[in-house]
C-alpha cells in the first residue's frame, strides 16, 4: 500500500481511528481470537494488513514473485506464532517487523544480489498492474511508468537496510520511532539511514532528471 | 507521520521524498490475495509446512521510558544535595560560652545549669542568670553578649552566612549588652523588649529592662530604637532612649555615667580576649 491509498489508522502513529482499540480497527477480542486462530479474527487481521505486508514486500525485493513469497511466508509465521501475538498492542508493527526479517533472510539466503541496473517495466509484472486505469491519457501513463519504474529502480539500488527506511517512512507512513521497533535500532539511526538514503536517492533521481 | 521526522533534510532530499511520495500503491494479484487469504484462515497455510509452533518472531520492544521520569530521578539527588550544601554553608559559627563570672548557675530552657566550657546553646534559647552570675556568649567573630546577673534573655538564633540575617532577641527582665564583631557587617540584630525595640547595625549598646520601661544606650554608632517599627529613632553614640511601659512618651537623653562606665568595662573586657 503506497502513501496515497494509506488511511491514518492503517495502524501505525496515533490517529483518532485507533482510539480505543489496540490496531486502529481490530478490537482486543479480534486479537485474542487471532491469538486462538480463530477464522473470522485471522480473516480480519488478513483484511487489514495484507495490502502493507505485500507493498512492503514488494519494494524491498523488487518483483512479484519474490513479494507473494515473501507475503506467503509472513503468514505463516504469523499463523504459526499467533498465539505470540499480543493483543494488548498494535499488531502492524509486528507484522511489518515480521515482514523486514523475511526480506533480509531472502537476501542472505539466495546470496543473490539484486542487478540494480537491470530492473525495468519489463521485468515487472507488478509495476504494471500499479499503473493506473485506461481513463488516464496514454502519455501521462507513460511517463508515470518512467518516474515509477525509475524510482523502484533506484530504491532497489539502495543497501536493504537503508530500503527498509525508506520503504517504512515514505511507502508505509510510519514514524520513525515506529520504524526503529520494527528494523530492531534506535531512532537517531534510523533517522541517519533515512538522511543517507534520501541523498543516495538524490544522487540517483534527481540527476537523471538533470 | 511526524513532520520532526522530517525537519533537517534538505531540499534536494525533500524532492526526492515528494517524488517517493508520489509513486501510486502497488497492487497485488487479486487471485494471489484471494488464495492466501482462504489459506490463512482456514490453517491450510501451515499443512505441510516443517515448522515448530512457537517460531522466533521478533520482539517489539515498548516505547523507551518517559524523559521526564529519568530526569527526575536524576534531578532529585542533586537537589537533595544542593539543598543540603546550601544548609551547610549558610551556617554561621554557632554561639559558644566566651566567659563566665560568680558561680555560673543559670538556667537555660528551664533547665538549671552550670554554665562551663562543654556548653552547647540551641537558636533562641532562653537563658537566666542567677544573682551573681554574669555570661558572656559569642558567635565568633560577629556578636558578643554579655548577660548581666539576674537577667532572663531569650537569645538570638545563631547568625546565618547567607540568608535570613536578621536575628531577634529578647530581654524579659534585667540588662543585655550586645557588641558587634567584623563580621556583622550586612547583618542587623533586633532587642525587643515589652516597651518597644531596638535595631542595631552595627555597634554597642546596652539594653535594660525595668519593671515597667526600658532603657537603651549607645555606646558606639547608631541604634535604632522605638516603641515598634514604625516609631523607631535613631540614637547616637553617648545617648539612652528610655521607653515606658504606661504610654509616657519616651524620653532621649545622655547616659548615666554608672551606665556608661558599666558599658566601658564590657568593651575593656571584649578586647581583652578574641571571640
Amino acid at each position: 500500500m503506497g502513501p496515497k491509498s494509506k488511511s491514518p489508522s492503517s495502524g501505525q502513529g496515533s490517529s483518532s481511528a485507533s482510539a480505543g482499540t489496540p490496531d486502529g480497527g481490530l478490537s482486543r477480542e479480534t486479537l485474542e481470537g487471532v491469538g486462538r486462530r480463530d477464522p473470522a479474527a485471522l480473516a480480519a487481521l488478513f483484511d487489514r494488513h495484507f495490502e502493507r505486508i505485500y507493498g512492503l514486500a514488494f519494494r524491498m525485493m523488487g518483483n512479484r514473485p519474490d513479494a507473494e513469497d515473501v507475503t506467503q511466508e509472513v503468514f505463516l509465521r504469523v499463523h504459526k506464532a499467533a498465539h505470540q501475538l499480543d493483543a494488548s498492542r498494535r499488531p502492524g508493527p509486528w507484522l511489518l517487523a515480521i515482514t523486514a526479517n523475511v526480506c533480509r533472510e531472502r537476501f542472505r539466503k539466495q546470496k543473490r544480489v539484486i542487478d540494480r541496473g537491470s530492473v525495468s517495466l519489463d521485468d515487472d509484472s507488478g509495476l504494471s498492474e500499479r499503473l493506473p486505469g485506461s481513463q488516464q491519457d496514454p502519455a501521462e501513463e507513460l511517463q508515470q511508468a518512467d518516474t515509477e519504474g525509475r524510482v523502484q529502480r533506484a530504491i532497489l539500488a539502495l543497501p536493504p537496510d537503508l530500503r527498509e527506511v525508506v520503504v517504512l517512512h515514505d511507502f508505509e507512513g510510519m514514524t520513525h520511532e515506529d520504524i526503529a521497533q520494527v528494523v530492531g535500532a534506535g531512532a537517531p539511526a534510523v533517522r541517519k539511514r533515512y538522511s543517507r538514503a534520501l541523498t543516495k536517492l538524490k544522487e540517483t533521481l534527481l540527476d537523471v532528471e538533470k | 507521520m511526524n513532520e520532526r521526522d522530517d525537519m533537517d533534510l534538505d531540499s534536494g532530499q525533500r524532492k526526492v521524498q515528494e517524488t517517493l511520495r508520489r509513486v501510486a500503491p502497488v497492487r497485488p494479484d487479486p487471485a494471489f490475495r484471494s488464495r492466501l487469504r482462504e489459506q490463512f484462515m482456514s490453517g491450510a497455510i501451515a499443512e505441510g509446512q516443517d515448522l515448530p509452533d512457537a517460531i522466533e518472531v521478533p520482539t517489539i520492544r515498548s516505547a523507551p521510558a518517559s524523559r521526564p521520569r529519568s530526569w527526575w530521578w536524576t534531578a532529585l539527588p542533586i537537589a537533595a544535595v544542593l539543598i543540603v550544601s546550601f544548609l551547610v554553608a549558610d551556617r554561621g559559627p554557632a554561639w559558644r560560652l566566651h566567659a563566665v563570672e560568680g558561680s555560673g548557675e543559670v538556667t537555660m530552657d528551664g533547665t538549671q545549669i552550670v554554665a562551663g566550657g562543654d556548653m552547647r546553646f540551641g537558636d533562641e534559647v532562653a537563658m537566666s542568670t542567677g544573682d551573681d552570675t554574669g555570661l558572656q556568649i559569642a558567635s565568633e567573630g560577629i556578636l558578643l553578649l554579655d548577660i548581666a546577673p539576674h537577667s532572663e534573655v531569650v537569645l538570638p538564633r545563631a547568625p546565618r552566612r547567607l540568608l535570613r540575617r536578621t536575628m531577634t532577641a529578647r530581654v524579659n527582665s534585667g540588662e543585655l549588652r550586645v557588641k558587634s564583631g567584623p563580621g556583622f557587617s550586612g547583618r542587623r540584630l533586633v532587642v525587643e523588649t515589652d516597651e518597644g525595640r531596638t535595631v542595631m547595625i552595627g555597634t554597642t549598646i546596652s539594653v535594660y529592662k525595668g519593671a515597667d520601661f526600658t532603657c537603651v544606650c549607645v555606646l558606639e554608632g547608631i541604634a535604632r530604637i522605638g516603641r515598634d517599627q514604625d516609631h523607631l529613632d535613631a540614637i547616637p553614640a553617648g545617648m539612652r532612649k528610655v521607653m515606658f511601659a504606661d504610654g509616657r512618651a519616651p524620653l532621649v537623653t545622655e547616659i548615666e555615667p554608672h551606665h556608661k562606665a558599666d558599658l566601658e568595662l564590657f568593651e575593656q573586657s571584649a578586647g581583652q580576649a578574641p571571640w
